[in-house]
């Protein structure tokens, strides 16, 4: 069992424009309204030459990102990081596709600059000066899980801290043909090993990864949500941090497993 | 940074597959006969003059007919890897060994399956309709990779693919190793795949990074990267007190460069970060190194970066070489494949002098070995760099 504290979280999704209002949402305080996202402004943190050339799939992951951080009052620059996105950026593959299905095959240099899995955690350590390490990952619907995973097992190796982020963005109108994400949804955890005094609870994740079913949202929106997005499967673990109640959270792992986690004050 | 101490995992079994042939025999054969895979492109969806590393038997490669959704290049190219080197048996007997839930899958890739996208907007353009067979989860996501290789090989354990452009499949190490540290899994299987498709051609040639001839690391005269596919996977298992001397995976370190998207820092910033937390991490100097196998793609910003780095942190004197002459630039797959380059030097002691490069640049003052040459190697460290400023530098040996 590795149990790790919960110092920081970031959330962008509809109706959910920050942990901070999203979460009276997820703990059922506020009625949950399916609001499209505004459109994000490009991240200040970053060099204006930078912040130029990000997408909104960046945008969402940097926001979350620097939500988190700031929540638990830390500075960038020394934290590794874990992104974790399933899909990656719809729109920026889009664009090179249909570049690539024309004669002159003409891909545009910025779009295949930003086509890497790890663009928003290159942004992310530029915006943050940051030399730490940073991995980019995806496992399809167990993406936050494996996500999870990951950062813990840094925290287990002797990291002190780790910022994940897991994102999603809905897909382009051309792939929203193929197999459609259905909405954007992005949130993000800074985790450490020890408590602080902005610690919000105390996260064990069990090494016993049974067969069985994922925890469910009650509310039908957020449900759609949270299986319209892969990323939207921290759903469950978000409304467990948001409620203050210690409880059992089993989110989905591949082959039918479940990562099985426990929230606790 | 690491601070839990020596990385504790022998790599019990490897298999690896690029433009050199179809496993490890034919890898060492063409490096120690100094025999280049990389070919003019022959490729007929791309018209691009370059070199490429392609594999001959790819397109006959049939995926088994229980998993034929997740048939595409990529796919194809990991089971042709699989195949080799009797590598399945020893993941059965590690299965039998550990159980199927407990050995974890962390494979590296950039574009997994990608050209069938491709090919589907291809075909969106003609018919405004993407083909029905076109299977977005099980050939283009990238998570396809470790999904296919997890069920060819009856495995459940913990899977994910790290995507960071060149470094993906060198991350996949310090990933399993912490895995099995925080109990996740007991034993590892990783790799890393990349196959050839139009978006890392054209792509890269929209950034003017590939060279119009087989690609020349170091040299002055080197104009740019030949873009190539691979395949390879190890099995990793702690290390054991009855074990000894056998080939270990000693350290690794991993920083990013936060300068560029797609350059690298000039003075290597992040590289040598890299570098120096492997060395830490496995507890040795750096005159304890007897060969760096460089990134050393053959631009001309990347191997200036790089040098300035491995200057820094190795001196003038440690012999250093590129491998990219021989196999292209394998982008995602290019980790584990050099990883895999280093451990055959070490088991049949040689250096690999770096193929195609007629000069040193004059700028370049690391020891850049030009013909291959005798040497007990027992410790050599592996560089992979990519774009988002991503580093990981791996740390192999043989210790007892």
């Amino acid at each position: 069992m590795n149990t790790v504290a919960v110092n920081g979280v970031g959330l962008l999704a509809p109706g959910l424009s920050s942990w901070a209002s999203g979460k009276a949402c997820l703990n059922g305080e506020q009625a949950w309204v399916a609001e499209k996202l505004d459109k994000i402004p490009a991240p200040d943190i970053l060099p204006a030459n930078e912040r130029r050339r990000t997408s909104a799939f960046i945008r969402m992951a940097v926001k979350v990102a620097q939500e988190a951080l700031q929540a638990g009052n830390q500075d960038g620059q020394n934290i590794p990081s874990v992104f974790a996105s399933s899909c990656g950026d719809f729109d920026v593959v889009e664009s090179i596709c249909i570049a690539l299905s024309m004669p002159e095959k003409p891909v545009s240099p910025t779009d295949f600059h930003n086509s890497v899995h790890n663009a928003p955690a290159g942004y992310w350590s530029i915006a943050n000066s940051s030399a730490s390490a940073s991995t980019s990952i995806s496992a399809a619907y167990s993406s936050f899980a494996a996500g999870l995973m990951d950062a813990v097992s840094q925290l287990m190796s002797g990291e002190p801290q780790i910022l994940l982020v897991a994102s999603d963005i809905h897909s382009s109108e051309i792939f929203s043909r193929a197999r459609p994400v259905k909405y954007p949804f992005a949130c993000a955890l800074l985790l450490a090993t020890k408590e602080t005094a902005h610690s919000i609870c105390q996260l064990t994740v069990r090494t016993d990864m049974n067969k069985g079913e994922a925890t469910k949202m009650s509310v039908a929106g957020l449900e759609d949500l949270r299986i319209g997005n892969p990323s939207a499967c921290a759903l469950p673990l978000l409304m467990r941090i948001a409620s203050g109640k210690d409880s059992d959270v089993d989110l989905p792992y591949q082959h039918n497993r479940l990562l099985k986690l426990n929230v606790a004050r | 940074m690491q601070k839990s101490g020596k990385s504790q995992l022998n790599i019990s079994a490897w298999t690896l597959t690029n433009a050199l042939g179809l496993g490890s025999d034919a890898s060492l054969q063409g490096l120690q006969e100094r025999r280049s895979g990389l070919r003019a492109n022959d490729l007929p969806d791309i018209d691009l003059q370059t070199a490429i590393g392609r594999i001959d038997g790819i397109e006959e490669t049939m995926l088994p007919e229980a998993w034929q959704q997740f048939d595409c290049r990529n796919n194809r190219l990991a089971l042709l890897g699989l195949q080799q080197d009797d590598f399945m048996a020893q993941v059965e007997m590690a299965r039998a060994k550990y159980r199927e839930d407990r050995i974890g899958i962390f494979m590296g890739t950039s574009t997994s399956g990608i050209q069938e996208a491709e090919r589907a907007f291809a075909h969106f353009n003609q018919n405004d309709a993407l083909p029905v067979n076109y299977d977005y989860w099980h050939s283009h996501n990238l998570f396809s990779l470790a999904d296919f290789v997890s069920r060819v090989l009856n495995l459940s354990g913990p899977a994910q693919v790290i995507s960071t452009a060149c470094s993906s499949s060198a991350k996949v190490f310090a990933a399993a190793d912490r895995h099995i540290k925080a109990g996740f899994c007991d034993a590892a299987i990783v790799g890393g795949v990349d196959s050839l498709c139009q978006m890392t051609l054209y792509g890269f040639n929209s950034l003017q990074l590939v060279s119009g001839q087989p690609c020349r690391p170091a040299d002055k005269e080197r104009d740019g990267i030949s873009i190539g596919e691979a395949a390879g996977y190890a099995l990793l298992e702690p290390v054991e007190t009855d074990d000894h001397a056998s080939l270990r995976l000693l350290g690794y370190g991993e920083s990013s460069d936060a300068y560029h998207i797609s350059s690298p820092h000039p003075e290597g910033k992040g590289a040598r970060l890299a570098m120096q937390q492997a060395l830490e991490m496995a507890d040795v100097s750096a005159s304890t190194i007897d060969y760096v196998n460089l990134h050393g793609t053959a631009t001309p910003a990347n191997d200036a970066s790089e040098d300035k780095a491995v200057l820094a942190c190795f001196g003038a004197k440690t012999p250093c070489s590129s491998t990219k002459g021989w196999t292209g630039h394998t982008l995602g797959a290019a980790g584990i494949t050099e990883a895999l380059f280093t451990c055959l030097c070490i088991e049949n002691d040689f250096i690999p002098g770096s193929l195609n490069t007629s000069r040193v640049d004059p700028d370049i003052l690391t020891n850049i070995v030009l013909e291959n040459r005798s040497a007990r190697i027992s410790r050599v460290m592996t560089n992979s760099f990519g774009f988002g400023g991503s580093n990981c530098s791996l740390l192999f040996g043989k210790e007892s």
